[in-house]
């Protein structure tokens, strides 16, 4: 099968993941600081969503940016790449589910994606499909990353 | 090239370390949020604020019940404010706020502005201080840019 190795070879090659790794890192360390800013903010804005009860908000306010952070910052430094990598897949999913949910729903939130400000509204449609660009970087580490002392 | 339990060893290190850096940052922050409880009262809380012009504000200004209250950063107040205003910068809501509590309570009618009708920073620090309890507010929605326009002095 040369074809499936070679795909295997350029999806695993030192360069790509290297890429995949500064842009999926620098997404969510970018992201992470204005909400880390201003977590009473982040927090109205998980209360928009109206998908968690209201007693729940404050906790992935405090706790998300933070996740975002040090799983960014470890996929910049190229530690743990492939646990970050799929920590923040988890959480794109998360976030295309809550985004899925309200537009089926009708309901327009303030999307809370990079900062904490209103004009971050945009058609939630589009949102999705913008974290369904930057899950791909995160599934080619999972998938195809390799670690040193990996042995598999 | 399969998940390990490893991986899924270090993804919960990584969730415990965001949670206690969170909560710790959250526990000696100046404003925590609460834990487990609901937010306090939305924005929508609060009701309009009323606006008022330059030359309004020129004839209050004096009064010494009156506050005047410059929204914007710092370094935008040192190049030039409305006379007699005191700085309280959105960015350094909870320092500031501190400082200049007293004052802000002692004053029957508090006058907020930044830069010109389309800034927020005046708004959202009329929203903060009704958080706080603050009640007498009023927004010069026209800001700096109205208050040189009409030809006033400023402070420096």
């Amino acid at each position: 099968m040369p074809l499936k190795s070679s795909l295997r070879g350029i999806l695993s090659s030192t360069w790509l993941q290297g890429l995949c790794r500064l842009a999926l890192g620098g997404i969510f360390i970018y992201s992470s600081l204005d909400k880390i800013a201003h977590p009473d903010e982040f927090a109205r804005i998980i209360a928009n969503y109206a998908i968690l009860p209201d007693i729940l908000v404050t906790l992935p306010a405090l706790v998300l940016p933070w996740l975002e952070l040090t799983a960014g910052l470890l996929l910049v430094a190229g530690i743990w790449t492939r646990s970050a990598a799929g920590l923040l897949s988890l959480l794109l999913l998360v976030f295309i589910l809550a985004l899925g949910v309200n537009a089926l729903r009708g309901i327009d939130v303030n999307c809370g994606c990079f900062s904490t400000s209103a004009s971050d509204t945009e058609n939630a449609w589009g949102l999705i499909l913008r974290d369904l660009l930057i899950l791909i970087p995160g599934l080619v580490i999972v998938f195809f990353g390799r670690e040193k002392g990996n042995r598999d | 090239m399969t998940f390990q339990r490893r991986h899924l060893a270090q993804m919960l290190v990584l969730i415990a370390v965001a949670a206690a850096v969170g909560l710790a940052v959250n526990f000696f922050s100046a404003e925590p949020l609460p834990l487990l409880r609901p937010l306090p009262a939305p924005v929508s809380a609060m009701p309009t604020v009323g606006e008022v012009d330059a030359d309004f504000v020129d004839q209050v200004r004096g009064a010494s019940a009156t506050l005047l209250v410059d929204a914007r950063a710092a370094a935008a107040y040192r190049l030039g404010h409305v006379p007699g205003a005191l700085s309280l910068p959105l960015g350094e809501f909870a320092e500031g706020f501190s400082r200049w509590e007293a004052e802000l309570r002692q004053a029957d009618l508090l006058i907020l502005y930044c830069s010109d009708p389309t800034c927020s920073d005046s708004p959202e620090l009329a929203r903060r201080l009704w958080d706080k309890g603050l009640r007498k507010i009023l927004l010069f929605k026209g800001g700096m840019e109205e208050w040189i326009g009409r030809g006033h002095a400023v402070e420096k």
